[in-house]
């Protein structure tokens, strides 16, 4: 029952919590700012590794590549999983706040390098893009997800109703 | 633990190759369960379906990026001690029917958005965002929770 449970508020928090991605004011007051963010930040790194590149607004503009950060590639998608799964874990409403807290943090450093690799192997190796844009880094992030709040629930005290 | 991450990244490693060399032939067996409900106007080509005909115009989607979740079902699966046959056996099949179903959305929400005068004539403004809607949302994060969920019917984590 507690599975059935867990299941449910999990595909049901997902649910809400994606659909509100779609609200435009939603997206424009907080989303694109904040991939706006992350294209700064990522940029940034390039700089530090040599690359020549520019940002502007989501865009990370170079001599050889151009990559727009939005949703999918923003970490936003990745972090709500981890949110929704640990919303339906029956923890404390402390640990829960610490656990996604920390989650979205790790995540975002895994995002930060997923975009720097992504511009990297776009310029040097342009024939691999697709298929580590698509499968192979997205399906890290979600692993990397899963994996996180998989440790996380083991060590978790659930709380559970008399 | 350090076990589990092993079987997690061999998993991972066979996901991304099934994935890779299975998506032609699983594209084709999933053109085929849909073709009776579109008379017969789609074909799998490589890793794309192609849709259209009499009554259709033409165009492509990426089949293979609706198909990918099945590298962290994999990966999640082989940390699985004493699975259920039974119980794999219907995630198998859950993830199955998503990839169909999905699929489906996919080639709709196409032709609603993105066939420009032909979707305007044919979808109206809420059938239009609806398809997107679904669609997007199955790309973005749906297809991974379909692959967890799948893998917690297998599994069956203490919570």
């Amino acid at each position: 029952m507690r599975r059935v449970r867990f299941l449910a508020i999990f595909i049901g928090s997902l649910v809400v919590l994606e659909t509100l991605l779609l609200v435009e004011p939603i997206d424009a007051h907080m989303i694109r700012p904040f991939s706006a963010g992350v294209a700064a930040v990522a940029g940034a790194v390039l700089g530090l590794l040599g690359e020549h590149v520019r940002t502007t607004g989501t865009m990370i503009s170079g001599g050889c590549l151009a990559i727009d950060i939005h949703n999918g590639c923003n970490g936003v998608e990745v972090m709500l999983f981890v949110a929704a799964a640990i919303l339906a874990f029956p923890a404390s409403w402390r640990q829960r706040s610490i656990a996604a807290i920390a989650g979205a943090v790790l995540l975002q450093v895994a995002n930060l390098i997923r975009v720097v690799s992504l511009y990297l192997i776009g310029c040097h190796r342009p024939a691999w893009f697709d298929t580590f844009h698509l499968a192979v880094w997205q399906s890290a992030m979600f692993a990397l997800a899963v994996g996180y709040f998989l440790v996380w629930s083991r060590q978790a005290r659930p709380v559970h109703a008399a | 633990m350090l076990r589990d991450a092993l079987r997690f990244a061999a998993g991972f490693a066979a996901g991304i190759l099934l994935w890779w060399y299975g998506t032609p032939l699983y594209g084709r067996a999933i053109a085929a369960t849909i073709r009776p409900f579109t008379h017969g106007q789609v074909a799998a080509v490589a890793r794309q379906i192609e849709v259209g005909g009499a009554s259709l115009p033409p165009t492509r989607i990426p089949f293979d990026q609706l198909t990918y979740n099945v590298v962290l079902f994999l990966a999640l699966l082989a940390t699985v001690r004493g699975r259920s046959a039974g119980r794999f056996a219907a995630a198998v099949a859950v993830l199955v029917a998503s990839h169909i179903v999905f699929t489906a959305v996919d080639i709709v929400a196409t032709y609603a958005n993105q066939l420009g005068q032909w979707s305007n004539e044919h979808f109206n403004g809420l059938e239009q965002d609806f398809w997107m809607a679904l669609d997007f949302s199955y790309r973005l994060g749906g297809m991974f929770a379909i692959a967890f969920a799948c893998w917690f019917v297998v599994a069956r984590p203490k919570i």
